[in-house]
């Protein structure tokens, strides 16, 4: 998740460097979808490992 | 996407909701804020709507529904005339709306003090939609705005944004909003990340959607 990481950091250091409030809502909301974007990739990596260690399938 | 937003409101001036949605309006020539005013200039009305693909209205909620000038506006500009005759100069375009109220969320549903739902309360408008052979879009609704919290405002703000912008309304379209704007912001670096990360989740669905199928699961 290193790529979400730097994502999320430049999120931060742009929202604090951003003028308008518009701007510093963009940047905030960009860290946040970053957060279920890794979730997602989570739970589906997650499944797609369950599934391929899956017993029944040996 | 051409995006025409109807607002009304009587004393737009005065309102902190309405005021707050005008600071968050995209700077995006695509994207119209239409006042509606007292003296209606029909034809130009009309050709607004024909001229746009995604048409919004934005207004408070008055006794449950539109304040009096929108109603008037629809009566007049959306008259057989126009609607009916030959073509149906509406079929396909979107139709959506963004609701203010000053009554909180949990209220409107079974139960509540409101009793009903806000799809069930704003049924006039999506059979409106449907008459005209407009797709009815989600509504966005805006309650009790005066106790909003800033996180609360600045969700507010991207989810105005992307109401109006964002083509599919999803998570995948949420995120193609998201690469659009930092590409227009000259964050090109961030953009092509975003992406990355958005086609490595792709396939890891693909992939499960795959197994699934594989596993029967269909």
């Amino acid at each position: 998740m290193d790529e979400i990481n730097w994502i999320k950091e430049q999120a931060t250091k742009l929202q604090t460097e951003a003028k308008s409030y518009e701007k510093r809502a963009f940047y905030h909301e960009l860290d946040k979808l970053a957060d279920e974007l890794a979730t997602r990739i989570e739970q589906k990596q997650g499944e797609l490992d369950g599934r391929i260690w899956n017993h029944k399938g040996w | 996407m051409k995006t025409l937003v109807i607002v009304s409101h009587p004393d737009i001036n005065e309102s902190a909701t309405q005021n707050f949605l005008k600071a968050s309006f995209p700077l995006d020539e695509e994207v119209t804020w239409h006042e509606v005013v007292d003296d209606i200039d029909i034809e130009h009305e009309r050709q607004l709507l024909i001229e746009n693909e995604r048409i919004i209205l934005q207004f408070p909620l008055y006794w449950y529904t539109a304040p009096a000038a929108l109603k008037k506006w629809m009566d007049e500009v959306l008259d057989g005339d126009f609607i009916f005759a030959g073509q149906k100069p509406l079929a396909n375009k979107e139709f959506g709306i963004v609701v203010s109220t000053g009554i909180s969320d949990k209220q409107f549903q079974a139960g509540g003090n409101e009793k009903f739902t806000i799809s069930e309360m704003l049924k006039p408008f999506e059979m409106t939609a449907n008459k005209l052979q407009m797709s009815y879009l989600r509504p966005l609704v805006i309650n009790q705005f005066e106790y909003f919290t800033n996180e609360q405002k600045q969700a507010l703000v991207v989810d105005y944004q992307c109401y109006l912008q964002q083509i599919d309304d999803n998570f995948d379209g949420r995120l193609n909003w998201f690469i659009k704007r930092l590409k227009d912001d000259g964050q090109d670096l961030l953009a092509d990340t975003l992406l990355a990360k958005k086609n490595e989740l792709n396939d890891l669905s693909w992939q499960v959607k795959t197994m699934r199928e594989d596993d029967g699961e269909g």
